[in-house]
Formats: C-alpha cells, structure tokens, sequence
C-alpha cells in the first residue's frame, strides 16, 4: 500500500492508502480505505471513508459514509452518509445527513444531525439538532442551545453554563423518555421518565414520573402523572 | 400489540435498559413499531416477540456478556442446527430427496441443509419425468464446506443429470451436453430468507390460534 500525500492544491483517485494526509486543498475521487487520515485546510472526499482515525482541522466534506474508530475534527465537518465511530470528538460545525451510531461523543461547538443518533455516552458544549431519534445512554447537555426531536435515555443531564444568553437560546426536546433525568434548563413537551429532578427554567406541558420527582420553585409543569 | 409503556409496566424494566438493548442489537429496530394515536405518536411491539425476549434477556444478562446474548437471541445461520421435522416444515426440500440423504433422527447444519436446498431446487427444475438425477456424495462431505466462490452445476447428458462442484472454471468438450449452474452462495442466502420469513409466518400463525 502507498501513502497519498496533498501538499498544496491535488486530486487524487479513492483506494486502499497505508496513510493519507492533506496540508491545503485536496479532493479524493472514491471512496478510501486507510488507518489514518490527517491533515488541515480543505478535504473534500467523493465517496466513503473507512479508517481507524479522521484527524482533520480546517474544512473536510465527505459526500459518503464514514467508518472511523475515532475521529477528531477542528472546523467544519460535513458528511453526507451514515456515521460510525468509536470515539468522536468534534469540535466546530459538523452536519451529518445520514444516521450516526457509535460509543463516545464529545461536542465542542455546533453539531446538526438529520437523521437518527445512537451512542452511549454523548457531552455536548455548544448546541446540538437532531432531527431524528437521540437514543443515548448517558447524555450531558452542558449547554442552553439544544434542540431534539426525541430523546430516549438511561441518564440525562442538562447544566446551564454559567455564561449564557437566555433570549436566543433555544432549548427544546419533544418528547423525552428516560430513566432519569436532571435539568436546570429545559423546554419539553413530554418528559416521561422515572426519577425527574427539574429547576426553575423548565417548562413541561405533559409530565409522567414512577419514582422520585423534584421540582424547584419556578419551573412550569402543566400536568403531572404519577405512574 | 403492546404499548411501550404498557410494556415497561409488565416487564419491570426502564426508558434506559429497552433503548440500550436496541442499541446493543439485542432487540431488532423492526419491533420498535410507531403508530398515530390521538396524542401523537406511539411505539407498540408485538407481544409474542418483545415479552419472551426480554424476559431472555433479564434472565441471561447477568451470566452472559453481551457478545455471547447478542449470539443467543441472534443466532447466524452458520450457527443453527436443524432436525429433519423442521426441513418439512419449509416446503422447499424434495421430500424423497431428504428420505433418501439423511436419517429421519439426524441433525444437519446450515450446509448441509443449503446442498439439500440445491438439489431439491435442481430436482424441481426438472420437469421431465425420465431425467435421472446422479449424486454420489454424502451429505456428511459439506459439513465443513466453504461455499464462498462454488458453483453447483447440473450436467445434463440425454437422460442423467449429473451434479458437479466447481470453483473457477468448467470446462466440458462434450457438445452434446447442457449446463446448468447455481450459484451457491446465492442459494445460502435465498435459504437464509426463506427461513426467516416462515419463523415470522409460523409466529403469526400461533398468534392467531
């Protein structure tokens, strides 16, 4: 197996690479098999990416699916398929079109998913959209900006940042179903869970705990269900 | 069917554990079934499938690691073992075919059953009466076969057909001969479907009893 190496502007065909690294502008027709792929500036891939590590700071496309043990990018990460990873740590603007299933999530920035996520431990510092299903074992929000359509969980905790813009974040989940749940901040219209611990900037339309519920003063829950 | 809510009431179980089982492919995305209600959208299951299932799970999951339940309840078709009963049930086997192969107590594994598949496939594509089928192995010679890449060919020479394996080319000079070939990779995979197919229609049938 050969290295592909882009120094400065180049194209080059998909394949089987012991390594691949970009420093500049580099565009990779096919998809590419490598144990790692590294490098800064522009990558845009028209095709799949399998490898054990996408390091990547600057911008990167990947117009297919990418299967990585880990992946560390600093920048804008855009990929157009399904992702798998191990370990993921993202930090600045990522969109994902397609489904994203792995172990570990870390999210430093912005993060938009389009279809469904499913990981079993994901933080985010930043703000989060998934337009699909969040299916996650244990979820740390230690940010005001979120938005999800529907959560199912083992253990959720959201923690407002001490610094935060409350007039422009937004905050929302549909629908939550989890074992247990701790929020300083949260706008949802279901929350069904079995231990609920909610602060005063919650706002719940339709509540059902079977546990232990705590609400502090100032929070908004219109109805409440014992289970 | 059953509601999510209805089931995690009846089982003991949490949002967490049922979601982290669907995660971890011990309970396939399929039985997770939306569907409109009044307030929304709802997920049912099937209560014949999801119930024995979890109860499974809560049973095995503290002496078994999660590779070896992910085995348990999934097992691959490499792995599955099938008496000479069942074989009936699928309807695609030549009855005399396995009368005439295997022991009435017998267990075969998947390949075996695959090569009984081929030939009862290659018995069914002969429609003349008069064609006299040749196959002078034992099952017991596919036990351990590696079907990746073997063909199967059926050679018909006037009123014999012969079965032969091949895995690159065949070559015959004899023009006088047709060839049919299946692939047997192929045949894996259309009998791997077939089975699951009559495990889900045999599961409606008891569900309707």
């Amino acid at each position: 197996m050969t290295e592909l190496k882009i120094i400065g502007f180049g194209s080059s065909q998909g394949g089987a690479y012991q390594q691949v690294e970009i420093a500049g502008c580099g565009e990779i027709n096919g998809n590419v098999t490598t144990p790692k792929l590294s490098g800064s500036g522009t990558l845009k891939v028209n095709g799949s990416v399998d490898t054990t590590e996408l390091a990547f700071s600057g911008a990167c496309t990947i117009n297919g699916d990418t299967i990585a043990n880990k992946i560390d990018t600093a920048g804008s990460l855009q990929i157009k398929g399904r992702t798998t990873f191990d370990e993921a740590v993202l930090d600045g603007a990522t969109t994902i079109q397609q489904n994203v299933k792995g172990s570990t999530l870390h999210v430093n920035g912005s993060l938009k998913v389009e279809q469904n996520i499913a990981v079993e431990t994901m933080t985010v510092n930043g703000g989060v959209t998934v337009l699909g299903e969040t299916s996650v074992g244990t979820l740390t929000l230690k940010t005001v900006n979120f938005h999800f359509n529907e959560i199912h969980a083992d253990i959720i905790t959201i923690k407002k940042p001490f610094f935060c813009v409350f007039k422009k974040s937004n905050h929302k989940v549909d629908i939550i179903e989890c074992t247990s749940i701790h929020a300083e901040i949260l706008h949802c219209k279901v929350l069904s869970a079995r231990d609920v611990k909610l602060s005063k900037n919650c706002y719940v339309e339709h509540l059902e705990y079977s546990g232990k519920l705590e609400i502090e003063q100032g929070a908004t829950i219109k109805e409440i269900i014992k289970l | 069917m059953i509601s999510k809510k209805e089931l995690l009431k009846i089982t003991g179980i949490s949002y967490g554990q049922l979601y982290r089982w669907k995660r971890e492919g011990l309970i396939p995305e399929e039985w997770f079934q939306k569907i409109s209600v009044s307030t929304g959208q709802e997920t049912f299951f099937e209560e014949t499938h999801i119930l024995p299932r979890i109860q499974k799970i809560l049973e095995l999951k503290d002496s078994h690691s999660l590779e070896e339940l992910k085995k348990i309840l999934n097992p691959e078709i490499h792995e599955m073992a099938f008496t000479i009963r069942q074989l009936y049930q699928y309807d695609v086997f030549d009855t005399k075919l396995i009368k005439q192969l295997v022991d009435d107590e017998a267990i075969l594994n998947s390949n075996e059953v695959v090569i009984l598949y081929a030939l009862s496939k290659v018995k069914r594509d002969i429609t003349k009466s008069f064609f006299k089928l040749h196959f002078d192995l034992s099952l017991k010679d596919f036990t351990n076969f590696y079907f990746d890449n073997t063909k199967m060919a059926l050679i018909n020479e006037r009123r014999d057909g012969y079965i032969v394996f091949y895995n690159d080319e065949l070559l015959i000079s004899d023009k006088n001969v047709t060839v049919t070939v299946y692939d047997l990779s192929l045949l894996r995979s259309e009998m791997l479907a077939i089975i699951k197919m009559n495990s889900y229609a045999r599961k409606e049938e008891y569900q309707y009893d």
